[in-house]
């Protein structure tokens, strides 16, 4: 039996679909750097991390270096499989039209 | 459309929601609409998009550039020494390889690499990089030492003063290069 995998609601947001998308590849990465790397502000990217945050797919840890607070995003392993599931629907989705899309491996940093 | 739908998603989000948000890409056109089952061209969008993310993040640009030159200079102290004391050459080497195996580790955790420069984790199978790439990467990187090894060999042939200084040397001096064509080897068009 094809597993078609789960899309999931949260994710279709294109903003957290970036987001997990950019953690996925990582094992921790700096709210800066993800900020940069999604072209958001800083209340906007809070705001987004919240709400993974609540769903359980995006752990975030508070924190210095010396005297400069940090703060590290990382995806939690639910996140992950939600991701997984996610993107194996779509692309069931889009190779329904013909369009297979880019090839998407499961990532390899877990 | 694309920023007015991003704004009603966080204007239900939020109540505060004033942010004009970027694109994320300059050439993007269109979005997806916030509707609870995409069609193909939106789901074959957002993979696209999920797969850019991925790469983006997954890059080997990951350590700081401070780190290779450090790399750098330690490896031509080293060829110094092996040049000017041959007998230190090898236990100078085990703790090198020891202090280096060290220092490839310590960016994994959050708090060291943040210390050391780090914006993420580096990782060492980059997302989104065929087996094909992988294998083209590590046959530069062989190329480039078998390359280094037979200059030695032609240097010390040659009687030339201090080989492996001037070896070590010449490939610190090119990093850019190399590692410009590392990257390249890894970034498959056919992955």
């Amino acid at each position: 039996m094809t597993d078609h995998g789960d899309l999931d609601q949260s994710l279709l947001n294109p903003t957290r679909l970036s987001i997990v998308s950019v953690l996925a590849a990582n094992h921790w990465a700096e709210f800066s750097y993800v900020r940069e790397a999604v072209k958001l502000s800083d209340s906007a990217l809070s705001k987004q991390v919240s709400a993974l945050d609540k769903l359980g797919y995006v752990q975030a840890e508070k924190g210095y270096v010396g005297k400069r607070p940090r703060t590290w995003l990382n995806l939690t392993d639910a996140g992950r499989k939600a991701l997984s599931g996610h993107i194996t629907a779509l692309q069931h989705i889009a190779a329904h039209a013909g369009n297979p899309g880019p090839s998407n491996r499961p990532s390899s940093e877990e | 459309m694309y920023f007015l739908c991003r704004q009603q998603h966080e204007s239900q989000a939020s109540t505060e929601t004033h942010e004009t948000l970027a694109p994320l890409k300059d050439n993007r056109e269109g979005v997806f609409t916030m509707q609870s089952h995409p069609t193909p061209e939106e789901a074959a969008k957002a993979l696209n998009e999920v797969n850019e993310r991925r790469e983006q993040a997954a890059a080997p640009d990951a350590h700081p550039a401070w780190t290779l030159w450090a790399l750098g200079a330690v490896a031509i102290g080293y060829g110094v020494v092996s040049d000017l004391r041959p007998d230190l050459s090898t236990p100078l080497l085990f703790v090198l390889v020891a202090a280096a195996l060290a220092l490839a580790a310590l960016p994994r955790w959050k708090r060291s690499g943040s210390a050391m420069g780090y914006q993420r984790s580096p990782s060492s199978h980059p997302v989104g990089m065929s087996g094909r790439a992988r294998m083209m990467r590590t046959g530069v990187m062989l190329v480039l030492m078998a390359l280094a090894a037979a200059a030695g060999l032609i240097m010390r042939s040659f009687d030339v003063p201090y080989p492996t200084t001037i070896g070590i040397t010449v490939v610190v001096l090119t990093i850019p290069l190399w590692r410009g064509l590392l990257n390249r080897a890894a970034r498959d068009p056919k992955a």
